[in-house]
């Protein structure tokens, strides 16, 4: 018994190394193997693509706002490409803006891919804004007068020669606003363009920034809202179960690797507390 | 007296605006709306301008630190290096696809910051084991409720077992959500109340003390 008691305390003090080595292991694992989790789609993702849907079937172009950087670019490129990819597919204009730097590269980048996947117009088809600062002021300029603000593209065009800009000389003249961040952006979203505009306003975020939306998507003042990865690949699965993909994306590869993480910080977390308590009474014996 | 007029200018600029743009968001008439547009539009370059003072106060410092040779100054050299490098190809190319700092971004940036991040991840599992325990009722309800719903988003579990699904879900739209709004008004109350403050010129601290 008392080597089965020092075996548990042991446990308990795991070389932070060794945690390494089993998170390195079950987070790469799936990439190498060809387990697949299919998520089910919660009842916020069914929202958010309602509310996609229902932006769609409106005439109105849609605005899209890129919102992360390469550090959370695992958890939010399979949003931001199953959205683009959804409307693209249903031939809807896109007005695209960004509101921190380093998401400019990567805009450019998002584009140009489907620009060649579905044989788009520049100015027609979609537009790309460019980096609007500060966010604050930009939003709520951007709900009376987009060119005001702006002025020209990301290219250097002035607005008032890019066709597709002449739909939308305002936020409210969009169908929808979807903005995918790590940020607290759709906080301000909220606060400067849904609460005096009356915008629809989607949003896609890092599990970790979603808790803080709750609040808000109750309201309604967030139509719909993706909470992280997971949420990715419910998003993924519902867009390939639509025919606008064929195959699953990123976000379906990487919820195996997330969700074998998490049950590898489940069982550290038992471990940790079976020693703690188990320590902690054999402590508690030895005071009497 | 000089001085005086000098300490008291920004608190009339903070009221005037201030009270201006507090009236504009209740009052849409046309005439406010046009006169905060137009103030608006200032910000602009005045935003651009802190950015600008930014890179500059960053850059002083790096320098400062190569020339002295201060501890780590390799690091800075490496900083100054990589930000001048960056916007001479940018200038000089042009930053869209195919070009030199688009590459430069992708092949180097992106990796170098997705893997500072993923790190989060080692040392999260690590913290993880080591501070999460039931010490109290608080924390045992606190682990309680994070292994409920690390449960609910394993894929596997919400199969097996369904009801922790909608546990999960129960516990992130209601208690997480209650916290939250409680949190939010709690700061723009807060938020609320330092502006007014400052708007009225109650609290002075911003500029220092009156000479």
């Amino acid at each position: 018994m008392k080597r089965v008691i020092d075996r548990l305390i042991a446990l308990s003090r795991i070389d932070r190394r060794v945690i390494y080595v089993v998170m390195l292991l079950v987070v790469a694992l799936p990439f190498v193997t060809p387990v697949r989790f299919r998520a089910k789609a919660s009842e916020e993702t069914l929202r958010f693509d309602r509310a996609l849907d229902a932006a769609i079937a409106s005439d109105a172009p849609v605005i899209v706002s890129l919102d992360f950087g390469p550090q959370t670019q695992a958890e939010l490129e399979p949003i931001f490409l199953a959205v683009l990819h959804k409307l693209f597919f249903h031939k809807k204009k896109v007005i695209l803006l960004n509101f921190i730097v380093e998401a400019s590269a990567l805009a450019r980048q998002y584009l140009h891919e489907m620009e060649q996947e579905y044989d788009l117009t520049y100015g027609e088809d979609y537009a790309y804004l460019g980096l609007a600062t500060p966010y604050y002021i930009a939003i709520y300029a951007m709900g009376t007068s987009i060119e005001d603000f702006f002025h020209e593209d990301d290219r250097g065009t002035p607005l008032s020669e890019i066709p597709l800009m002449q739909k939308v000389r305002k936020l409210g003249d969009a169908a929808a606003v979807i903005d995918v961040a790590s940020p607290n952006l759709p906080h301000h979203w909220v606060n400067f363009g849904v609460t005096p505009y009356k915008i629809d306003l989607l949003v896609g975020a890092t599990a970790v920034k979603a808790t803080d939306y709750y609040p808000y998507l109750q309201a309604e003042q967030i139509k719909g809202l993706i909470a992280g990865g997971r949420a990715g690949a419910e998003l993924e699965g519902l867009i390939k179960d639509q025919g606008v993909r064929p195959e699953f994306g990123s976000a379906t590869t990487s919820l195996a690797s997330q969700s074998l993480a998490l049950l590898a910080i489940i069982v550290f977390i038992v471990i940790g507390n079976v020693g703690y308590f188990v320590g902690r009474t054999r402590r508690q014996g030895r005071g009497r | 007296m000089v001085t005086k007029i000098g300490y008291r200018l920004p608190f009339v600029l903070m009221l005037v605006f201030g009270v201006l743009f507090v009236v504009q968001y209740f009052v849409p008439h046309p005439a406010i709306k046009s006169t905060t547009d137009g103030i608006q539009q200032i910000k602009q370059p005045v935003s651009a301008f802190i950015i600008f003072i930014g890179l500059v106060g960053l850059l002083v410092m790096h320098a400062r630190r190569v020339k002295n040779r201060e501890r780590r100054w390799g690091y800075s050299l490496v900083t100054l290096t990589s930000a001048a490098a960056m916007a001479v190809v940018g200038m000089v190319w042009g930053v869209d696809q195919g070009t030199v700092y688009a590459d430069w971004f992708t092949y180097l940036l992106s990796p170098i910051e997705a893997t500072m991040f993923s790190l989060l991840a080692f040392f999260v599992a690590s913290a993880a084991f080591r501070a999460f325990r039931a010490r109290t009722a608080g924390a045992t309800i606190l682990l309680v409720s994070a292994f409920i719903v690390m449960f609910g988003m394993i894929p596997f579990f919400e199969e097996l077992f369904p009801p922790l699904s909608k546990l999960a879900s129960f516990i992130v739209s209601y208690p997480n959500t209650a916290a939250k709004r409680a949190i939010l008004i709690g700061t723009s109350l807060g938020a609320m109340s330092v502006a007014i403050k400052t708007i009225f010129g109650i609290d002075r601290t911003i500029l220092g003390r009156e000479q």
